[in-house]
């Protein structure tokens, strides 16, 4: 029993050497506002974890503050009356939600308790707990507590607070909780609001920012410092935010695990017995080449010395089923910390822990500092970037969200929508075009994100739809214009800028918090130039690190990098919901002929008739055509397109159009006839809302339609022989 | 075939007997759409009951263990047995499909051969003749329609599709080469689909012939 014990602690001991020798991270925030000192178990049988943490918390406003907001995100999952299901299903009851459920219906809920909290080495404030809806009349809504301070803080002044909590943890849902024996520990203890001086973000007076838990919002916390102990059975592999300082076997037949990091401003864990954990070395100077560090250099314009990146240790947590994926998404990692570090600065901390999601898990793709979920399937297609999108996506939001820290209940596209610019740029980037099909068991199948028809559910139960896709032949998805689709359904749903919960629905919250921003970064971009918007990307990056900027200060920072006024451009495309829609709408080249009608020669009126001046041209070998393009604005957008006009004999002329008035027509006098025009060649609108009307030939041309029409008459012909074949 | 009615009740129609059966009859378009008028109707109820039985097919082999396998399934966290048991439904269900497929074949030609009026009973006949003979019954009606989904396959491989992509629409594009290309994979294709109405005129032959034999 000795030897057993001795044995233990030796371990122990090495274990905490072996990993604390490795933390390089140095903290690059002078006075972080929150500190956190926490421990908590999970005990999987009861889904539950009962924490205790000590908070230090700093003032940094030049207020006085009275009382303490607190985040009990939990709460959003205790019953039906959240404010966070009255948004997703009204007033309705769903007790359908998570029809999954084969346990007690207790276990389906989640909740969090703060059994005490007090003042450290002062008095108990547990009694003056209240709940408080700032964003609507729900009382029943408990996802955000007011506690009341008997002393107030003086401005700059710090607060010590001791807080003892239990967290139920429901069925999966919203990207939270468990299944089986796997969970996922997100939003999970009682977290502090963000108080916000006058000036910040806007603000004209001081207060708390602590909004409720929304259905269609995410999260917001001041940047600190993290130090948690996570005790789970010794057979769950667990994964967490930051470094793990320290891992030690209890004599009760758990581990606890002692996790640590700086300059965030949330911490999640997941723990499940079946992870396969395998780690890798983000060796940066394997994966980026000299050539490639003086290129990206130069081309954001920084010092070599500031484009290079540091080492960083990855984690994957996958589960058994997708360990053929690892590959895949160490891949996908890489390339990440390769590129969003060269394009905005290195990812500045140590460690990166990615946890692969099981199926039918609501957890999938989410992120936190330091530490994002995941999900694949059991043979993911070779083309389809699944799971190199979400793996990407999911790490980029360590830029854009953990680095970045801008307000996601308020201004949830300056995250999403930011980081849905960046990841199709470094798919683009490392991946080319995305290829609209599957490979399963050597076997091309049409992805199922290009032209499904859905299928009714009877009779075909368990097939999602059919692709109807071409077969053979890979069909380029040009990222650029990527998400368009769900852009172009709800368009005028909502102005972009809006709070999170103050969309029409889901659906357009999604539009314009993800795709419909990354379209009009690309859009900003095409009139910026790639290389100026990727200085604007990096300046505001760089800029906001560690802190909480709102749009104005991206405004700000791309007019003062492009040295031009694109306020314009933001007004048009925020803050409406207006649509941009150019259109050819008339093409003609006529031949010029001589004088035709009656004309005062030698002072007597002499007539000229058509047929001569027909036949004249004719024989001429000097033949002037006047030809003529119109183009028209169809969309309430204004914003200036290019237009380029195709002449015979390869002749070509490119024109700018200001784009103000409904209709512009160009004309021209010259020896050949215009063959087609074409309205914003290189598609620098990524949010026109009709490409195929963007160009018109003077003749018509159908060649197009014969190609498809012998192409789609033979797939014809052979469904209606199939269906013969089971008459 | 077994199970087909007897003379008695056949009698009365073998005044009119189709003019196919007799090669002395004129054969002209009169007489073929004659002998289609004559199968028609027979024809359409035995649709009738073919499209119930693939229903109940989806009904149950589909739908009904969908909806068991789902609650089993439904708490796993490994995507591989419900991978596993799904391709399982789906291989079910697709076999129940041939297998009704199958039987609506032979009840097809038994309507014809036997001069069967019933589709009722004529189905019944095929059914009991598809389940006494499976085996082979089942690699008769195979084999030719294995051959016409062969044809699709030699579609997609034989023909050259980079030199087709490359002709049409691309900026070379000539009047000529264009039209000659699109007329080119047109006769292609409507070659593959005789073929393909071949090989399913093959299976009834062959069909036909086995219920000759088999009687």
């Amino acid at each position: 029993m000795k030897t057993i014990l001795h044995l233990g602690l030796l371990t122990a001991f090495a274990l905490s050497v072996a990993s604390a020798s490795a933390q390089t991270y140095k903290s690059h925030i002078e006075h972080p506002i929150v500190r956190y000192r926490m421990q908590a178990k999970l005990d999987p049988e009861a889904k539950k974890v009962t924490g205790h943490y000590s908070l230090t918390w700093w003032n940094h406003t030049d207020n006085t503050i009275a009382d303490l907001y607190f985040h009990l995100y939990l709460n959003a999952f205790k019953n039906m009356d959240s404010t966070f299901f009255r948004d997703a299903f009204g007033h309705r009851r769903r007790p359908d939600w998570q029809r999954r459920e084969r346990g007690s219906e207790e276990s389906r809920w989640g909740w969090v308790d703060v059994n005490k909290l007090q003042l450290v080495g002062g008095a108990d404030l547990t009694s003056s707990l209240t709940f408080v809806h700032p964003d609507d009349d729900n009382a029943a809504d408990q996802t955000v507590m007011r506690v009341a301070l008997p002393q107030p803080i003086p401005p700059h002044g710090t607060i010590e607070l001791s807080v003892d909590f239990t967290a139920k943890l429901p069925r999966s849902v919203a990207r939270n909780g468990y299944e089986g024996d796997y969970f996922l520990l997100a939003q999970w203890f009682p977290k502090i609001g963000v108080y916000e001086g006058a000036g910040e973000r806007g603000r004209k007076q001081g207060g708390w920012n602590c909004h409720q838990y929304h259905a269609n919002t995410e999260f917001y916390a001041d940047y600190g410092i993290y130090d948690v102990e996570l005790t789970a059975p010794a057979n769950y592999v667990v994964g967490a935010t930051g470094f793990r300082l320290a891992e030690q076997r209890n004599p009760d037949g758990t581990t606890t695990y002692h996790q640590y990091q700086e300059d965030v401003h949330d911490f999640a864990w997941t723990a499940c017995p079946r992870f396969v954990k395998v780690t890798r070395t983000f060796d940066w100077r394997k994966e980026v080449s000299h050539e490639e560090l003086l290129k990206w250099a130069s081309f954001v314009n920084v010092p070599t010395e500031q484009e290079e990146l540091r080492d960083v240790n990855v984690t994957l947590l996958v589960q058994p089923d997708h360990v053929n994926s690892t590959d895949r998404y160490f891949r996908a990692l890489f390339n990440g910390l390769k590129y969003f570090g060269l394009w905005y600065g290195q990812y500045p901390y140590d460690t990166l822990t990615v946890a692969d999601t099981p199926r039918n898990s609501a957890t999938c793709c989410m992120e936190y500092p330091t530490f994002i979920t995941v999900g694949t399937s059991l043979w993911p297609g070779e083309h389809a970037f699944h799971p190199e999108g979400v793996t990407v996506h999911e790490f980029g939001h360590q830029f854009w969200y953990a680095l970045v820290g801008n307000n996601e209940f308020e201004e949830a596209f300056l995250d999403e929508g930011f980081n849905t610019y960046s990841t199709s740029k470094v798919l683009e980037t490392a991946y080319g075009a995305a290829c609209s099909y599957e490979r399963v068991f050597g076997i091309p199948i049409p992805s199922f994100t290009w032209l499904d028809v859905p299928l009714p559910r009877f009779p075909f139960a368990g097939v999602p739809s059919i692709p109807v896709g071409p077969y053979f032949s890979c069909v380029e998805t040009p990222e650029r214009t990527s998400d368009r689709r769900s852009y172009l359904l709800n368009a005028k749903d909502d102005d972009l800028v809006r709070f999170g919960w103050e969309y029409l629905n889901g659906v357009s919250y999604g539009t314009n918090s993800y795709g419909r921003v990354g379209l009009t970064l690309r859009t900003l971009e095409s009139n910026l130039g790639e290389q100026t918007m990727a200085r604007v990307m990096r300046t505001y990056h760089q800029r906001w690190r560690y802190r909480h900027p709102c749009l104005d200060d991206f405004i700000a920072v791309v007019n003062e990098v492009s040295g031009q006024n694109m306020n314009w451009f933001f007004q048009q495309f925020l803050y409406s919901s207006n649509v941009a829609d150019y259109t050819i709408a008339d093409v003609t080249s006529e031949p010029i002929l001589g004088k035709v009608g009656v004309y005062e020669v030698s002072g007597r009126k002499q007539t000229f008739r058509d047929k001569p001046a027909q036949k004249a041209f004719e024989k001429s070998t000097n033949k002037q055509y006047h030809s003529s393009v119109t183009v028209r604005r169809l969309g309430e957008v204004l914003a200036p397109v290019d237009v380029l006009v195709h002449f015979e004999k390869g002749e070509t002329v490119r024109e700018h159009w200001d784009g103000q008035y409904r209709w512009v027509r160009y004309t021209y006098d010259k020896p050949a006839k215009a063959i087609s025009a074409e309205v914003d060649p290189a598609r620098k609108l990524a949010l026109e809302a009709n490409f195929t009307n963007n160009s018109r030939t003077r003749e018509e041309d159908n060649r197009a339609a014969a190609k498809w029409y012998v192409r789609w008459i033979f797939w014809l012909e052979t469904l209606f022989f199939s269906a013969g074949f089971f008459s | 075939m077994r199970g087909s009615r007897g003379d008695a009740a056949r009698r009365p129609y073998e005044a009119e007997r189709a003019h196919f059966r007799d090669p002395d009859l004129p054969q002209g378009p009169f007489a073929f759409f004659r002998d289609a008028g004559r199968y028609a109707w027979r024809m359409v109820r035995l649709m009738i009951i073919g499209l119930i039985c693939y229903w109940l097919v989806f009904l149950v082999l589909n739908q009904g263990f969908a909806r068991l396998t789902r609650r089993w399934t439904v708490a796993a966290l490994d995507d591989r047995p419900v991978f596993w048991i799904n391709l399982g439904i789906g291989l079910v269900t697709v076999v129940g499909l041939l297998f009704v497929n199958l039987v609506m074949d032979y009840a097809r030609v038994n309507l014809v051969r036997e001069e069967e009026t019933s589709a009722v009973l004529a189905f019944l006949s095929s059914l009991g003749f598809s389940l006494s003979r499976l085996r082979k019954a089942l690699a008769v009606y195979a084999i030719p329609s294995l051959l016409g989904v062969g044809l699709l396959v030699v579609y997609r491989l034989v023909v050259p599709w980079s030199f087709v992509n490359e002709s049409l629409g691309s900026a070379g594009w000539s009047h000529l080469r264009e039209p000659l290309v699109l007329a080119l994979l047109f006769f292609g294709q409507q070659a593959i689909m005789l073929g393909r109405y071949w090989f399913r005129v093959a299976a009834w032959a062959s069909e036909w012939s086995y219920c000759g034999g088999a009687n």
